[in-house]
């Protein structure tokens, strides 16, 4: 009986096993969704704002190279064991971070570093990503996770022929570049335009805005402490993360922030890629929008809460020689911080993270 | 004529504070040649040398043998080893050193004493280049979101308080300057002084917005106070004493602990427990700007007081207004 058992399972976990992964299938809307148009709002599409749009003009977003992306962005076909997706690490109700400190590779391993969100990466002026800014623009930086071995570890050769054994690809292919043949080229190129697709533009702060003449008007959709902690915020942080408009809550260059006063055994950050010594301890800061549900945070995710995080600012950071000017002693209060906390949960825009053009296909 | 040098400062001084910050970087899509060592106007006065760079690369070195190859390298840093001189597939000690040459100093830099670190290279702190400590202090105290009425009671002793303070500051650095300078020259000195203390209201202009509401247009021109000592071309000595009475103004018109504790003392009526708390901090708090050599532009307020005016028998509220926007900025009304 027992050993009758054994083999039922046996075969039933061997039969699962040998389910081939084309079997996995994707599901798209009859109308394709669009992606090209955003009816984005004036503080967007004002003269400053627009000046952080990265969008090449090669690659504009167009409807059928985002939904293509969207397919490539959770078929887990793009990792060499077919185990893992970029939407594995990059969950859309966390506003595309890992909720895990640090994630999970296809083999198991563990990265070093926590995944960065991808909110508003069309609004990133510089246009250079990763904490450490090693890639210079999305479309290589797109594959630099497919190919590394420790995420994903596809063979960048052999991928084109893997996603051509899905016939389905030809047709999203053609759609989007005009003829079937699968290039690396053009998967970048479409998860690119995917990724720049997903905009945040319609949180609580964005309704408020909306209304406003001024960011520095009090909100009239928001709560006493809600406008109590964006003038805080716009008093006290808003030099580096609202640079010079109200859209894009996006620091235009890396700093360090005083995580850490080593500078021999700490993550060095920007540093490490280009060895200059001011470079040291500098990490990229990803957009404040929707960092309520981005947890952990820092780049190594040593903070589990936004009040940690500004309890670091509040403190001032510890004594790297690299420290930025602005990162100084804030002394905030706790009725402050739960203040500041108060509007920067006003950033989360749940229509985007639930939105179904950047949802999984393959559910 | 007098417009025209006037009209060219001022352009430069914009042109000067606004260039850096948002120069889009047109990416070539698939370039990953693309150089990671551009960063801007980003470079500081950074003490980490390059033997710390050393070290820290040289701890990826596990065989130790001095030399660091791509399976030493964690993925993301393996293209450093593009950098390999000597055709080795490896790099060594010098080659890294060629890589690790600090940038030069930032030129913001001289205007912001003390400042150092990776980032911004352009700011420092407002009072540091003449920006109101005064507008910094009522900024606080708006931030507080207090009632109408508690507002305006708490302006009423926020703002005496300040004069004095201002006053205090403002005549010993005028006495410190005596013998300094020659009276035409102080006088010129007072003047600029007297603009930037009392917030520039001289109104050039009043526009009406959009709304119908009316507001003035201040004309505002206040280069940093040292600099105005330069364009004096004393004597080095005599310039080293006026700069460093300057020096003494400025910190002498930021509220000090003492300064902190007393006001805050004579709020006790005013403000709750913890609205004190929050102002108490705030005041501790020391904005920062971008840094620039000359502060210019123009700046707008209301016509129209932003509050109602005190009521018979009150105090009566005195003292400029300092606003940053062309309007101030709304405030939910809230019942007392």
């Amino acid at each position: 009986m027992k050993a009758c058992l054994f083999t039922g399972v046996f075969v039933w976990v061997a039969a699962v096993s040998a389910i081939p992964a084309a079997e996995r299938t994707f599901r798209l809307p009859d109308v394709p969704y669009q992606y090209a148009y955003l009816d984005l709002p004036g503080h967007f599409t004002d003269g400053a704002a627009q000046k952080f749009d990265n969008t090449p003009a090669d690659n504009p977003i167009t409807d059928a190279g985002a939904t293509l992306g969207r397919v490539l962005f959770y078929d887990t076909r793009l990792s060499a064991n077919d185990t893992v997706s970029c939407g594995s690490c990059h969950v859309q109700s966390h506003a595309f971070v890992d909720p895990n400190r640090f994630s999970k590779g296809f083999k198991g391993g563990q990265t070093d570093r926590h995944a960065m969100n991808l909110v508003n990466l069309r609004f990133h002026p510089r246009a250079r990503f990763f904490w450490d800014e090693r890639s210079g623009n999305l479309e290589a930086m797109v594959l630099m996770p497919v190919e590394n071995r420790l995420e994903m570890g596809q063979d960048l050769m052999k991928l084109p022929g893997i996603l051509a054994a899905e016939p389905r690809y030809a047709d999203l292919f053609r759609q989007a570049f005009g003829d079937p043949e699968i290039t690396n080229e053009r998967i970048a190129r479409s998860l690119a335009q995917f990724l720049r697709s997903m905009v945040s533009y319609q949180s609580k702060y964005d309704d408020g805005r909306l209304q406003a003449r001024s960011s520095r008007d009090d909100f009239a959709n928001f709560t006493l402490d809600e406008n109590r902690g964006k003038a805080l915020f716009l008093r006290n942080c808003a030099l580096c993360h609202l640079p010079d408009q109200d859209a894009h809550f996006v620091m235009t260059e890396p700093v360090n922030t005083g995580l850490d006063e080593d500078t021999t055994s700490t993550d060095g950050g920007v540093g490490d890629i280009t060895l200059k010594p001011q470079d040291i301890g500098r990490f990229k800061s990803p957009s404040l929008r929707n960092v309520e549900v981005t947890g952990p945070y820092m780049h190594d995710g040593r903070f589990a809460t936004l009040e940690a995080v500004l309890e670091h600012y509040s403190n001032g950071g510890k004594n790297h020689p690299n420290k930025d000017v602005r990162v100084q002693p804030l002394h905030f209060t706790s009725s402050e911080q739960a203040a500041l906390v108060a509007f920067l949960k006003t950033l989360t825009d749940e229509k985007f993270l639930s939105d179904p053009r950047f949802s999984d296909p393959f559910k | 004529m007098r417009r025209v040098p006037l009209f060219l400062v001022m352009l430069l001084a914009f042109t000067a504070m606004a260039a850096p910050q948002t120069a889009a970087q047109t990416a070539t899509p698939f370039d990953r040649s693309h150089p990671a060592a551009i960063f801007g106007p980003a470079v500081t006065n950074t003490t980490v040398s390059p033997d710390i760079v050393i070290a820290r690369l040289m701890t990826f070195d596990r065989d130790n043998d001095g030399r660091l190859v791509r399976s030493e390298l964690p993925e993301r840093m393996q293209n450093l080893l593009a950098a390999d001189a000597s055709g080795d597939q490896a790099l060594d000690r010098d080659e890294i050193r060629a890589m690790a040459r600090p940038a030069a100093p930032a030129v913001f830099a001289a205007t912001a004493p003390g400042f150092r670190g990776g980032g911004g290279g352009g700011y420092t702190f407002g009072d540091q280049v003449s920006l109101s400590t005064r507008a910094h202090v009522e900024g606080a105290l708006d931030d507080l979101r207090l009632t109408p009425i508690a507002h305006r009671q708490a302006l009423a002793i926020v703002r005496p308080f300040m004069d004095r303070l201002e006053a205090d500051a403002t005549a010993a650095l005028v006495q410190e300057l005596e013998g300094q300078m020659s009276s035409a020259q102080l006088d010129r000195f007072k003047m600029v002084l007297d603009r930037q203390m009392s917030g520039n209201t001289t109104p050039i202009a009043l526009k009406t917005r959009l709304d119908g509401v009316q507001f003035n247009v201040f004309k505002f021109f206040g280069p940093d106070l040292a600099q105005i000592v330069n364009s004096f071309a004393l004597p080095p000595d005599q310039t080293n004493t006026a700069i460093a009475a300057i020096e003494r103004f400025k910190a002498r018109i930021r509220p000090v602990d003492t300064d902190r504790s007393a006001l805050l003392a004579e709020l006790k009526d005013v403000l709750s427990d913890e609205e004190r708390e929050n102002f108490g901090a705030a005041l501790q708090r020391r904005p920062l700007v971008k840094a620039g050599g000359v502060i210019a532009g123009v700046v707008g307020g209301i016509a129209a007081p932003p509050f109602p005016p005190p009521a018979p028998g009150s105090a009566a509220i005195e003292g400029p207004a300092v606003f940053r926007l062309p309007f101030p900025p709304q405030r939910q009304v809230l019942e007392p």
